[in-house]
Order: structure tokens, then sequence, then C-alpha cells
């Protein structure tokens, strides 16, 4: 309602303190209404009665400049499409360009004339969206990644109903905004560019699965943020390897110390000699994370020149004759060994000089350890876990054999079983130490591993287990086979079987499996289960009834995805 | 008809049924299963030695289960109708056991029975007997109401001379004072509003409250100087300003106005909590005569409500207005049925404005001026957000003319994810200077907005 400045200061003040008129603001055909009721009792609420009946009455819906707003939207394209053309090497320059384009996209979005385009990827299925709509309102929250996972994998799109509070359920998850960035589709990229604080937040993410071409990437990394130029880089890297080196290299001397933190480690995919120069002069760069990261990649570079300069210094380090091991520590650490970032850690469990070893141990690759004494890896780790300084040994080692496994040498495996069979004392944990890297070997291996472990009668091999499926059970997209399923269920079932009452682990170990096990087929979850007249079944029975919940909604959400419904 | 599970978890009375619900709905629960046309019906495992027996009389939906759940419906109801939606394959097409066939014949025999009651009390004595004792008691509450009034013309007296600067100064329990006064008086329609508006006033700090403030103010004296002149005004007119003063119309009266036969589609709801009682509003279009239909319901306390109507869902039948200059309320006559088949897709016309609309509302005012809100189908609008914008929200027509969404609109996102920036249409109420959407038709689906399930 408008009203009338007079009327209004009635309204606020009083009739006793501002001067009364019944008509102030009226339109003319109201005016002798109104005068004529001026010393009526309640003739300001009355007049106020009929002007708000008379303007709705005649309500005119505003216009907007739809127009003007299209044009402004148009002129930020060409904006953009500027800065691409733009050799925009000079980073002040860039900079500028990026603040005016920023400007400008803001404008277009909030004019909001621009509509969506279409999704590309077919809807998915309405027994899938009914699943959905259960988990966003609570019902096995927890299984949102698995959803999502299974949207992925079968190319669909998602609901527009559920786009809303998708997006703002992962505003305060970095995790869920990564796994549902490349799913939004044209609707949901759009929406998102429409809420300034949604597009802030996905600045920058991996949107890479439909739409954004090489011109868009080529002007994230120009003229984006550093979150922007940081995605920009990875996909530039998956793409070419060796043009994003050169990109990257072209802009190195001018990027503050804060971009090549950031920078750097986009390297790590499609690492090779290549990089090495560029690696090397990196160890001499100011910044101590700098020349951590330019060490780690080093490090799980196969023949690197700084796994050369480590291979010399533990071979001066370390000698085996006539059966027995000697060790003499490198007692001082010059200027070389310091640019190599040998000493650069102090762990807290070691002494300063063992470090140093262990420094050196991350740098060789452990092929070295077995070329060097034709040995199996097992008997190295053996001859190592043996020595004095073991710890700092095989903490090296553990660390070698991690880069070893995502560089994908064939060797690798070998050396993750021999570590993982040193038994966990003296401060080294080996299988604490390896199991995150369990994703990284190659999937016929890690059946084989799991499958042992269940396999194995002794406590250790469940232990190893069990953190496999902590583990596991946070990453989206990772399951069981059938097979090992059922070991696993038997596993926890043995379990159950043995014990009163449910630990702490115990039913970490029934939450994981109930994300893992294999649910195609859902008969073998129900066998095996103590019956109601067992003892301690009341214990169990909630613990039990929720594991099969889970499965069984697993199930449902799993067959969502496949089956029509009419 | 089935329903999705989305129209089903609806049913529940809240959320933590709804997900118990859900938690039913698993083949490994339930055994002899069994539906036809008319009812679903299956036995579920619960602690006790007994499964419950749970069924559903499809043609409401109607939930009965034998649990001893104080929730209505049960989450085995919700659960059982879960997974017929999921698995319908499921259930075997064959005749219903006894306790089944027992429970929708004595369904039936109830609605046989309310008929009877009601032919019984009309017989002439009856109704004249009854005449006698609510003539009593409408003189009495005659008088009451009277009082009241009297009171509240003194107090929008004194609250126009001292102006509404100093009111927020002053305790609000002085506020409530009066509206409690209007309850004790039995005018608890204006009660109602007065509270409500009192929340506004004490319960944000923002400014520019004062203007909607003085317009609802305006609205209770207009009420309250319109009942004084009751006799002056037109008979369809008196009925609108005793039912906003707070008299309650009785179904009686509705049924005693001619029916209007039609498919009437459910367009939306709108569902609100008001002290101890919620309402739910549910609004109907006759798909032939055009006209506009609004279903109330009630629950009191802890209660829910009952279950809504099916948005999107088609009911054939008769409908009866409650008097009023210009009718709106309704109820079902006995021969209304969920209609079979998808709801008529009806072309409206896309206007280029909202020009037929909003004389179509000019009209309506003209009518009851006291209309606070307007059932409006928009065709083809387009949502807009301009955040620099004092209300950012919009609806669009091609023509470039834009609706300002009402601030109480909590689902904007959501229409605007459906939309994409495309015409679309959308149900709501027009209230005046601001739109209200109740429900969108986007590809075909209908979305409702109200909330209640969050």
């Amino acid at each position: 309602m408008r009203l009338d400045p007079n009327l209004h200061k009635m309204v606020l003040a009083g009739t006793t303190r501002a001067a009364f008129d019944a008509a102030a603001g009226a339109a003319a055909p109201l005016r002798p209404l109104l005068q004529q009721e001026q010393d009526h009792s309640s003739a300001l609420w009355l007049s106020l009665a009929a002007q708000d009946t008379w303007q709705r009455a005649g309500h005119v819906p505003q216009t907007t400049l739809a127009k003007a707003a299209a044009s402004h939207a148009v002129h930020a394209r060409d904006a953009s499409d500027a800065n691409d053309a733009n050799d925009a090497r000079d980073a002040n320059d860039a900079r500028e360009t990026r603040d005016a384009f920023d400007g400008n996209d803001a404008n277009a979005a909030s004019a909001g004339p621009v509509a969506s385009g279409r999704d590309t990827a077919p809807p998915c299925p309405r027994a899938a969206e009914d699943v959905l709509h259960m988990i966003l309102r609570g019902i096995h929250a927890e299984l949102l990644p698995a959803w999502l996972d299974l949207a992925r994998t079968h190319g669909l799109s998602l609901p527009h109903a559920c786009l809303v509070p998708l997006i703002e359920q992962s505003l305060s998850r970095p995790g869920l905004r990564e796994q549902l960035a490349p799913l939004l589709g044209a609707r949901g990229r759009w929406l998102v560019a429409q809420n300034p604080e949604w597009g802030q937040r996905y600045d920058g993410a991996e949107t890479a699965a439909d739409g954004l071409d090489n011109a868009d990437t080529a002007a994230a990394w120009n003229s984006g943020n550093l979150q922007q130029r940081t995605a920009a880089l990875r996909r530039m890297r998956a793409a070419d390897p060796a043009a994003a080196l050169r990109a990257l290299q072209a802009d190195w001397p001018q990027e503050p110390s804060e971009n090549r933190i950031a920078l750097l480690p986009c390297l790590a995919s499609g690492l090779s000699q290549g990089d090495e120069a560029f690696l090397e002069a990196a160890l001499d760069d100011k910044r101590k994370e700098v020349r951590s990261a330019a060490r780690n990649l080093l490090a799980c570079l196969p023949g690197s020149q700084l796994g050369e300069r480590c291979k010399a210094r533990l071979a001066a380090a370390t000698r085996l004759e006539h059966g027995s091991f000697e060790i003499r520590l490198p007692e001082a650490c010059d200027k070389d060994m310091k640019r190599d970032g040998i000493g650069l850690q102090k762990p807290w469990n070691m002494g300063e000089k063992a470090g140093r070893l262990m420094d050196m141990a991350q740098c060789v690759p452990p092929a070295w350890w077995s070329e060097r004494w034709q040995m199996e890896p097992a008997a190295v780790v053996r001859l190592l876990a043996a020595q004095e300084f073991s710890l700092a040994l095989l903490t090296g080692l553990c660390s070698a054999v991690g880069n070893a496994l995502r560089a994908g040498a064939p060797d690798a495996v070998g050396w993750f079983t021999a570590l993982l069979a040193v038994p966990a004392g003296n401060g080294l944990d080996a299988a604490q130490q390896l199991l995150p890297q369990f994703p990284h070997l190659p999937a016929e291996a890690q059946q084989r591993i799991l499958q042992a472990w269940l396999e194995d009668e002794s406590p250790g091999g469940t232990q190893h287990a069990m953190v496999w499926a902590q583990q596991a059970a946070g990453t989206p997209g990772a399951k069981l086979s059938p097979q090992l399923s059922l070991l696993f269920l038997r596993k926890l079932q043995a379990l159950l079987a043995g014990t009163a009452e449910p630990s702490y682990p115990v039913r970490g170990a029934f939450k994981a499996l109930a994300q893992l096990l294999a649910v195609e087929e859902t008969a073998y979850l129900q066998q095996g289960w103590p019956t109601e007249v067992w003892e301690h079944w009341p214990n169990w029975r909630e613990l039990v009834g929720e594991f099969r919940e889970t499965l069984q909604f697993r199930h449902t959400l799993q067959r969502s995805f496949i089956e029509h419904k009419e | 008809m089935t329903l999705t599970a989305e129209q089903i978890l609806a049913l529940a009375p809240d959320a933590a049924s709804a997900k118990a619900g859900t938690g039913q709905a698993s083949l490994s629960k339930w055994s002899g299963l069994g539906g036809h046309a008319q009812a679903l019906w299956g036995l579920c495992q619960g602690s006790g030695k007994e499964p419950y027996r749970a069924q559903i009389d499809l043609a409401g939906p109607a939930f009965k289960c034998n649990c001893p759940s104080r929730k209505f419906p049960c989450k085995h109801g919700i659960g059982l109708y879960l997974l017929y939606a999921r698995d319908n394959t499921a259930f075997a097409e064959t005749d219903a056991p006894q306790w089944v066939s027992d429970w929708l014949q004595s369904r039936g025999e109830r609605s046989e029975k309310k008929a009877a009651r009601e032919a019984e009390a009309a017989t002439p004595e009856a109704l004249a007997a009854r005449e006698a004792s609510q003539q009593k008691r409408a003189e009495k509450r005659q008088g009451n109401v009277e009082s009241g009034l009297a009171v509240l013309d003194t107090w929008l007296e004194d609250l126009a001379r001292e102006g509404l600067a100093t009111l927020r100064g002053k305790p609000s329990k002085d506020w409530d004072a009066m509206a409690a006064r209007l309850v004790d008086t039995q005018a608890p329609g204006l009660a109602s509003r007065l509270r409500r508006l009192g929340l506004k006033i004490y319960g944000s700090g923002g400014s520019g409250w004062e203007i909607p403030a003085a317009r609802e103010l305006g609205q209770i004296a207009m009420l309250r100087q319109a009942y004084q002149r009751l006799d002056t005004l037109a008979e369809p007119l008196q009925h609108d300003v005793r039912t906003a003063i707070g008299w309650v119309a009785s179904q009686e009266e509705a049924l005693a106005q001619p029916g209007i036969f039609d498919t009437w589609t459910v367009q939306g709801s709108r569902s609100q909590d008001d002290d101890r009682v919620a309402s739910r509003a549910t609004y109907l279009r006759g798909e032939d005569s055009g006209r506009w239909a609004m279903l109330l319901q009630f629950s009191a306390g802890s209660q829910a409500l009952p279950p809504p109507l099916l948005h999107g869902g088609s009911y054939r039948g008769t409908v009866h207005f409650y008097p009023s200059a210009w009718p709106l309320r309704a109820v079902f006559a006995g021969d209304m049925a969920l209609s079979d088949g998808p709801p008529p897709d009806a072309q409206h016309a896309a206007p280029a404005g909202f020009d037929a609309h909003l004389q179509a509302y000019a009209e309506a005012l003209a009518a009851n001026p006291f209309l606070e809100a307007f059932p409006m189908l928009l065709d083809a609008v387009v949502p807009a957000y301009d955040p620099a914008s004092a209300a950012p929200w919009t609806l669009r027509a091609a023509g470039g003319e834009a609706l300002v969404l009402d601030a109480v609109f909590r689902h904007a996102w959501l229409l605007h994810a459906l939309a994409g920036g495309h015409p679309i249409r959308v149900f709501g109420l027009w209230l005046g200077y601001t739109f209200l959407p109740l429900a969108a038709v986007a590809e075909g689906r209908t979305y409702s907005f109200d909330g209640g399930h969050g």
C-alpha cells in the first residue's frame, strides 16, 4: 500500500499531534466521501481502509525493463569474449579485465532475464527421485553421496525440485559440493549463478562434465580467482600435461607465493620427466611450502635427480656385508641436503639424525633396495625391520611405497603386502600409514588382499579389513564384490557371536559395512544371524536391525535407477 | 490413481512418522499383502506376537491399523502405501479378507447412518426446536459481540489519537488484552486478526512495519463499521461480515445452497497455524464452470490436520458454496469422488499480462470488499530474482508486467529452479499487493509449496 506522506505522519504521530485530514492523499472520487466522515471517531482508520481498498481494486503491475537487462547480459558476454581473445599475460591487465568481467556478470545475473539451457543428460527415473526426496528429508541422509554417485554412473540429470536443498546442503560440505558440481547440469549451473552466495561457493568448482570447453578453461586460467585458476590448471593438466606446464611456467615469475603453493600440487596428475627441470628449480623457492610441494612431486617421479642424490646418500649411510647390516647416520646436513628437503620435517618420535635417514628413504623408489641387494621386497623389509633405526627406515619406505603405488610401479603391490606384514610396534604402524594408499592398488590386487585378510584366522587380518571398511565407507563409489561381501558378513557375524554386547569399534564396523556390502541381491543378508532365543540378542537387535534396514534401503536405492515405474 | 512417494509422505502427520513409515516400506516386514480397486491391506510384523493389520481405503485415502500408535495415519499405513507405490506387483489382486471387508462395509454403513441422522434431524418438529434454541443463543451472542466491539471502538480511537510511533514502547500484553477481550466476547475472527497483527508488530525489530499495521487496523475498523450497519448491507455480504467477525457458518447452510456439478481440480493449498488451531485451505477449480472453490479443514490442539486432497488430483461431483457476496468457501456433496485418469489438461490461453486477473480481482473486491485472498492461476509466468530490489522476487508475464511475490513465501528458490527462467504455470493467492504462490506446474507435474512438512 502506498501511504500519502500526510496520512503516514498522522498514523505515526496520532491525530492529536498532527493536523488531521481524513481525505489526505485520497483519489478525487473518494474525497467527498471521506470528508463526510471527518468527524467519525474512527475516521483515520476508515480513511486508510477506503484508500487501501481503492488501491487494491486499481492495482497496476510494475513493468520491468526486460530489454535493458538483456542488453546488459550481452555486454557481459562480449567482455568475456574479449578476455579470451586477449593475450592476458600481463597480470595487472588480467586483473583489471577480471574485475570488469565480475562486475558485469553480477549485473547480468541480477537482471535474470537469461533462461537456463536444457539439461543434456536424461532425467533420473521417478523411483530414484522419490528415494532422493526421502534422503533429503533425512531418511538415510548418509546415503546422499551414494545416490549422487549412481546418478553420475548412469549419466542422469538431477530432478529440478531437488536442486535447492542439494545446493544448500552442499554449502557447508565441500566434499558434497565437489560431487555435486559436475552433476548440476545446465539448470543447476544456471541456478547457482542466480544466487550470489551460491555462485561464490561454486566458483572454480569442477564443472567440466558438460559445457565447459577449452575457451572457458583458458578464460578461468587467465582471469579467474585462485580457486578458479587451480581448477582450470587441473583441467588443462588432464587434457595436455605439457601445455599445462608451459602455462604455469609462463606465469610463475609473477605468481605470489600463495598462488604458487596452491598451483604447484596440480602437477601431480600427468607427472613426467618433462616436469623435472621446473620442479628442480622450484626446490630453490624462498617459501618452505613451495619447496616441500616440489620435493613431494619429485619423489613420485621415478629416476628423478632428487632420487639419484638420495640414493647416493643412502648408499653411503647403509651397508650390507656378509649378512651384517651397518648404518652410519648422516652426521652433518649440508646445503645440498637441505635443498633436497632433508631435515625439513622434524618428527617427534625419532632423533634428528634418524629423521634425515627417513627423509632420504622417502625420495628413493623401493625398487632400489631390492636391486641393490638382489632381494625380494619381503626380505628387504625383514632386514630393515631388524635394525636399530627401523622406525626411520620403514617410515620412509612406507612413504616411498605410497609414491610408487600412485605412480603405478609394477612392484608396488609386493612392497605393500610386505610392509603390512610388519607387526605394529616401536612407534611404527605400517598399516595406518599404508591403508590410505589402498585405493591406488590395482583393482585385482585390492580384491586379493582383502580376501586374504578376511580368510586369515588371526585377528590382524580382520582388523585390517575393518580399518579398510571404515575408510572406504566415506568414499563415494566404493563397493564390494558379492564374494567379498559374503566374507565380510560372516566376519561380522563371527564378531557378534563372540561378544555379549556391541563395543564401539564393532558398531563402527556395522555402520561402515552397511554402506559397502553388495546389495544387488539381498537373500544372503538374511542368513547366518543368531536366533531370537540367543541370550544376548536384545543387546544386538537394534544394531542388526538398523544394519539390515540400511542395506535394504540401499537395495531400493540401487534398483530405483534401473527400474521403470509406469 | 496411484500416489507418488512424496504425496504419500505428505499424508504423514509429522516428519518422524514419515521416516518411520519408510522404514516399514520393506517387503521383509510384510506378509499377506493384497489389494483390489478399492483397498490395500497387509500384515506387518511389529514387536508384538501378532502382526498388525494395516489397511487403506484408496478412495479417501483412509487408513486403519490395529497397532497402538496414536499417530494417524500410523507408520504401518504409510509404509504399506509406500510399498505399494514402490512395488505394486507384491500386492496380490484378491478378494479382501474378512477384517478388510468388515471395515469397508462399516465405513459404508457409517456414511449411510449419517445420512439417516440428517434425514431425522430434518423433520419439522426437530427443525423448529432447534431453531428456537438457536435463536436464543444467537441473541445472547449478539449482545456479547456488541459489548466487545464497543471496547474495540474506544481502543481504536485511542490508537488513532496517540499514533503508532509509540506502540512498540508499550508492553505487548496490553495489545493481547484487547485480543483476549474479543475472544471472551465471542468475536474470534477479529481476535485472531488482532493477535496476528500484534505478533507482526512486536515480533520483529525491522522498520517499515507501520504501513501494513495501519492497513490491517483499517480493515478491522472497516469490518467493525460494517457490522454496525449490518442491516443496510445486502444479504450475501452480511454473511461475509459475520464470518469475518467470527460467526461460524454451518455446513447445512452451505448444503442448502444450489450445488454446482463439475470436475474440480486441486490447484493448491495453504496451511496455517493460528495459536492452537491449525487450518488448511485447499483451492479447487471447476474445469467447466471456471469457478473457484475453497475447502477448509481444521484441527485443534496437537492433532494433525486430516489428510490433504491430492495436489493435481481431480474430483468429480457437486460443490455447495457457503453463502457469500463472492462465494469461495465450499463443501463437497456426497456424490464427490476422486476422478480416475489424469486431470484434464486445460489449455488456458496465456495472456500477455495480468489485466484479466486483476480485473476479476477488482470485481470480486467490489462484491466483497473484505476479501483477503483471491485465487489466481497464472499461465506462462517467469519467476525472476533481482537481489538489488526491495522486493527481489517477481513473476513476469511475456509483456514485461510483473507481480511481486509476498515476503512470507519461503520457496522462491525452488520455484526458480523449477522454472529455470522459462514460463511456467503458477497457482497462488493474490493478497492485494503481492502474490503468494501455492503450487506450480512444470513439465506436466504439479509441485506444492504448502509448508507443513518443510
